[in-house]
């Protein structure tokens, strides 16, 4: 792609398709936003110089995300704030995507992750308002605590038990529709 | 729609699991708003892209027209190559011609040698006057040609691909050698230098200044004659053309300052930032769903209590509607109907605090700043009994965010900055209309409050809805420092 003189159009309009789930990928890996927004520019520079080594135009999505997976994880370790991720969390994490993207080819990013607001919006009043403080207003666990006088092990639980029933209805749907 | 199961009893002691690569996944797409978050990486890394495909095929150029000048250089120097020269060029130019005869016998193959741009842009320009030729016509948003050039007077701002930015004031001789490096034979440089744009270059005649990463400043008077001062950071400063084989070399840091003539070098302190132009510095301080894309951040009620959630008596945020797009994104704020007080209909209004503390050591360190805010305003067809004005009011207070609401009413006597704007819409819905404001503000305000608001009518009879589809959309706001020259001249 790079020796084409409209290369880098070319590029900008295949990347835009994939905008979203890039940086919603990356954010799995990177809580801080702007660290996150620094890894996914990183990670569109190293695929447009790379492209050339990519075979399958249809395996662009992956191959990004495995360029942004080695950009995040490099991000931490520079801030000194490396969390062990297990390499069978990362395939999960590859394999959820790869769910989204077989089960439902002709949807953007954008109506793919429209399946997981669905699942977000069913969870209890309780779970949805800690996981809004934390995973979206970006709050940490003792402030949500604070705020919502909770000892911070039951924000915790919430937390986990929040992302056990995304997690869930999630999968079901995804594993439904392809049926 | 039923709830999920929300699973065992609550509370537990253990610790909690961490997340596996579907829970990280979920994680991941509700941080990103469910796709809506609005992110400028792939615009910022085309950029970059931009940029060093232009300087790489200005470099192709020049050296094209290199290797033409050093041939005719070399005719030049021995007259008797000259004969030898004109035979051998029309040799060349013979057999040119009939190759193209031969191989491309139509259409037209001449192709204009055009001038190629450094990777480097101007990107801003005060009062700037550039010397005659090509370059006189040169202004904010062009690319630099990769050739010799002066600025007369005034200030120009110049954003390198590499992300490092300079001010140059004129009269002022100056070349892109590099989308990292630059060439001032004459005038006053300053720069700013980001983390990833370290080793940033500045060679004048007898000084190269390397950048590890800070703020500094140069002013070139000749040949022998540089100074070089450093405002935060470190710069490694090399005697001589050639850095790798430097006469001396210094490494100079935050308030040091060198000065380099035929007599050597002499260290001493900084001269104030304010003797070198300087480039625009800005701090975003946005407000928080500010393309009203996500569903959060929103609350009916009257004025906000707290930081970062935009509130007002009737207000939606909403997707596409009544013919009408967001700007933007998925959504946009639409203005609804409040209750009406004794009859009348009242303006609908939105607003939100926003914490000025994150770019309090910007402010401090700047003084007075520019405030500035901006936000687009469309609404549906309407007839005379239909909003069409609307005001964008920001407003900069000192305190608590608790007692906004009290300094707001009282804003003519508390404010410390304000400014508001009106506009009379347009009746197209397929147009977005912006509005911008602009107050100074100085360093000790603490937050400021940005109003939105459709005007009512005056008299709009009872029953009328004056807001039928009234929309705002990408507000924003920041504090500012603009592109200034220098105010005196570096002698200490």
């Amino acid at each position: 792609m790079s020796q084409d003189p409209d290369s880098l159009h070319i590029f900008e309009v295949l990347a835009k398709q994939h905008e979203a789930m890039l940086l919603a990928y990356i954010l799995s890996l990177v809580s801080d936003h702007k660290l996150a927004e620094d890894v996914a520019q990183q990670s569109f520079l190293i695929a447009y110089r790379k492209i050339g080594t990519l075979r399958d135009p249809e395996a662009f999505p992956a191959w990004l995300r495995g360029i942004a997976r080695l950009e995040a994880l490099s991000a931490l370790r520079r801030r000194d704030r490396e969390f062990p991720v297990e390499p069978m969390v990362l395939q999960q994490l590859d394999e959820a995507y790869r769910h989204f993207e077989e089960q439902r080819p002709t949807e953007t990013w954008e109506e793919r992750f429209h399946l997981v607001e669905e699942c977000y919006q069913r969870l209890p009043e309780a779970l949805q308002t800690v996981c809004r403080l934390h995973y979206f207003e970006g709050r940490k666990a003792w402030q949500i605590a604070e705020n919502l006088t909770l000892n911070l092990n039951a924000v915790l639980k919430r937390l986990e038990r929040a992302r056990h029933a995304l997690r869930d209805c999630v999968r079901s749907k995804l594993v439904k529709d392809s049926y | 729609m039923s709830e999920l199961t929300p699973g065992p009893t609550p509370d537990k002691p253990e610790q909690p699991k961490a997340p596996d690569g579907w829970e990280l996944a979920c994680i991941g797409i509700i941080r990103s708003e469910f796709g809506r978050l609005r992110s400028l990486a792939l615009k910022k890394a085309m950029m970059q892209l931009s940029a060093e495909k232009a300087w790489e095929e200005g470099r192709a150029e020049a050296g094209r027209v290199r290797w033409w000048r050093r041939l005719g250089e070399v005719f030049a120097m021995q007259p008797s190559l000259r004969v030898a020269g004109v035979a051998v060029v029309a040799a060349l130019v013979f057999f040119a011609g009939a190759v193209v005869w031969t191989f491309f016998p139509s259409g037209n193959h001449i192709q204009v040698m055009v001038q190629q741009p450094s990777g480097c842009r101007i990107s801003d320009a005060v009062n700037a006057r550039w010397a005659g030729g090509r370059s006189s016509q040169l202004k904010p948003g062009d690319f630099l040609p990769p050739e010799a050039l002066r600025l007369e007077s005034g200030v120009v701002e110049l954003s390198f691909g590499s992300g490092a930015k300079a001010a140059v004031e004129g009269p002022a001789v100056f070349k892109m050698t590099s989308p990292n490096r630059i060439e001032l034979n004459e005038g006053k440089l300053s720069t700013e230098v980001p983390h990833q744009a370290i080793g940033f270059t500045v060679r004048t005649p007898n000084v190269t200044v390397v950048d590890l990463g800070t703020r500094f400043g140069i002013d070139t008077k000749g040949q022998s004659d540089s100074e070089v001062d450093v405002f935060e950071g470190k710069v490694h400063v090399a005697e001589g053309r050639d850095v790798k084989k430097p006469d001396n070399e210094w490494d100079l840091t935050r308030n040091m300052a060198m000065v380099l003539d035929n007599r050597g070098g002499v260290t001493t302190a900084a001269a104030p930032e304010s003797s070198f132009p300087q480039p625009s510095h800005s701090v975003l301080i946005r407000p928080a769903n500010c393309g009203f894309d996500s569903p959060g951040h929103t609350a009916i009620g009257g004025f906000p209590e707290d930081f970062g959630y935009w509130s007002g008596p009737a207000f939606g945020l909403t997707g596409t509607v009544e013919g009408v797009r967001p700007a933007e994104g998925r959504g946009m704020l639409r203005f609804l109907s409040p209750p009406r007080q004794g009859g009348g209909a009242v303006d609908s209004v939105v607003w939100q605090i926003i914490d000025l503390r994150p770019a309090k050591d910007f402010m401090s360190r700047s003084g007075v700043t520019d405030l500035k805010a901006w936000v687009q305003f469309n609404r549906v067809h309407g007839d005379a009994r239909s909003a069409s004005k609307f005001k964008l009011t920001i407003a900069a207070f000192r305190g608590a965010a608790s007692e906004a609401a009290a300094q707001w009413a009282a804003r003519s006597r508390t404010a410390l900055a304000t400014a508001e704007q009106e506009l009379v819409a347009d009746n197209d819905p397929g147009t977005w209309e912006r509005v911008d404001v602009a107050t100074t503000v100085p360093p000790d305000a603490d937050f400021a409050v940005l109003e939105i608001r459709a005007i009512a009518p005056k008299n709009t009879p009872p029953g009328v809805d004056p807001f039928p589809g009234h929309f705002a959309d990408l507000i924003d706001a920041k504090v500012c420092l603009p592109l200034r020259a220098s105010s005196s001249s570096a002698v200490r």
